[in-house]
């Protein structure tokens, strides 16, 4: 009761001179139950201290991260958190708005990505699709050179893979299953996996931020981009190499081809084991029973 | 080396060595690239000397193994032993009711022995099997190699489709040499633990008369 009392009376002595808004803010935020001094340490006396690093005090499992990030140095905690009116991830909007917060500064990343297939799906009310962070992590935001990074180019597979070779997201979304599988059988996967960088990973052909589904004609993907898509690396590819499926598996549905070809090769290798091998113990056992 | 009798000729041997040496390289290396994610996998690619020269190796002992099949095409085709080596090579009913009366003499039904010309049906079925799926090992070959010319010829699932049968052709492969031709040259009774004809050409009479009474009758005739 008494440190109610005595926040209260620490927040009227501010807002004497500081604007009422300030303190609504502050109570629409995770923050309400601070006073304006948890924050402002010093600041009851007049004149005001200069401003100090305060967020840190409390959260101090977010600076192991965030002291390694790229942003340490020329971002403050409320450069994206704001100030006053902080917001919970509760909040339902949150995705949008951090790719908005991020936008500020990346403009044209910002712009790709607000034409995105996966920025659609967040106005349209998804929660899983990614917003900035979930590609980029939160605080310990890292460059694509640096090898640790989710966005490095060979760990770019993985961090897809975390939503797209995901069952219950690829299922609930109806989107096409096992990517991540199926580029890990492929020569890109393959040299990938071994450290060659030249080959390709999820956005050398899906792009960075405009990822866009094959049937849009903006995409990179569209068959009529094929040939430019995968041009970058295989100039010969034609149109004609946009017939047949990238992500390939042994399904009918997917690869009927490739299906048949499994299919006749179990066949055919388990009837031959069969047959080579009875075939040898008969022999075998011939051979031993008629030398005794 | 009077009861001792040349099997094979030093083109027949040359011939076997290339396609030996070629194939252990080309399914070393092309294994090592399918289980380059496994344990087993890494130590060969590491064998191999790094996986660029794991590429390197397979590409090269491929153009050994190709070599070999126009050699032997040129073989069969333009040298008079050839053409009898590719005669006694052609299946024939004969095969079947070999491979027949063997079960039926292993299991006991009958007593005879079936005889065998210079190739029973054990061998003929190796040169065959290992001759059509050669050819298509390197046609999918040949395509996954020059993808980049392809690319403009075929559409994508070709590639698919190469990529698939090279695989589990390799996969029969294997079944094949490690069962059939192990068994047969290595692991029967009258050659264990390894029947040298293929280094010098020599056999013993004994042994021909025994596997191959029918080349040693012809042989005794002349």
């Amino acid at each position: 009761m008494i440190l109610c009392l005595s926040l209260l009376i620490n927040n009227f002595n501010c807002l004497e001179c500081h604007l009422k808004e300030i303190y609504d803010s502050l109570k629409s935020s995770p923050h309400r139950a601070l006073s304006c001094v948890d924050c402002h340490i010093d600041f009851d006396k007049y004149p005001h201290p200069e401003k100090k690093k305060i967020c840190l005090n409390c959260h101090e499992d977010v600076l192991v991260f965030f002291y390694k990030s790229e942003h340490y140095g020329h971002l403050e905690c409320y450069s994206c958190h704001g100030t006053h009116k902080v917001l919970s991830f509760k909040f339902s909007g949150y995705k949008i708005l951090i790719s908005e917060k991020c936008s500020n500064c990346h403009v044209k990343e910002g712009k790709e990505y607000n034409e995105s297939i996966h920025f659609t799906a967040l106005k349209k009310g998804s929660k899983d699709a990614p917003s900035c962070i979930d590609c980029h992590s939160e605080h310990f935001i890292l460059s694509s050179e640096k090898k640790e990074s989710p966005i490095y180019f060979k760990n770019i597979p993985k961090t897809c893979a975390n939503c797209h070779e995901n069952k219950a997201i690829t299922e609930k979304y109806g989107l096409p299953p096992r990517r991540y599988k199926t580029y890990l059988s492929s020569y890109h996967g393959l040299y990938l996996e071994q450290g060659f960088l030249k080959s390709a990973n999820c956005v050398s052909c899906h792009e960075t931020h405009l990822i866009l589904p094959n049937s849009d004609k903006k995409s990179s993907i569209h068959p009529e981009n094929i040939p430019k898509t995968c041009g970058k690396c295989h100039p010969k590819a034609d149109i004609k190499f946009a017939q047949g499926k990238i992500h390939v598996e042994a399904r009918r549905e997917v690869a009927p081809y490739v299906f048949a070809v499994r299919v006749f090769y179990t066949v055919l290798i388990s009837v031959l084991l069969i047959g080579f091998v009875t075939h040898i113990i008969f022999d075998l056992y011939i051979n031993i029973k008629k030398r005794r | 080396m009077e009861n001792k009798i040349l099997r094979f000729s030093r083109t027949w041997r040359v011939q076997h060595m290339l396609l030996m040496i070629s194939v252990f390289l080309l399914i070393l290396s092309g294994f090592s690239l399918k289980y380059s994610h496994t344990l087993f996998g890494k130590v060969l690619i590491f064998l191999e000397g790094g996986f660029e020269a794991r590429g390197s190796l397979h590409r090269f002992s491929a153009f050994i193994l190709i070599f070999t099949t126009i050699y032997h095409v040129f073989y069969i085709f333009f040298t008079k032993e050839g053409r009898k080596e590719f005669k006694l090579l052609l299946p024939c009913k004969r095969d079947f009711f070999d491979l027949i009366n063997s079960v039926l003499y292993n299991i006991g039904k009958i007593d005879k022995k079936p005889e065998f010309d210079r190739y029973s049906y054990k061998e003929k079925l190796q040169y065959w099997t290992v001759s059509l799926f050669l050819l298509l090992m390197i046609f999918s070959g040949v395509i996954l190699m020059f993808h980049d010319f392809f690319f403009y010829v075929f559409p994508k699932w070709i590639f698919d489709l190469s990529f698939a049968v090279h695989s589990w052709t390799a996969t029969l492969f294997i079944i094949f040499l490690v069962l059939w031709h192990f068994y047969i040259v290595h692991l029967s009774p009258s050659n264990f633990p390894i029947n040298l004809s293929f280094w010098n050409g020599y056999v013993d009479e004994e042994w021909l008369k025994e596997n191959h009474y029918l080349e040693y009758k012809r042989l005794k005739e002349k």
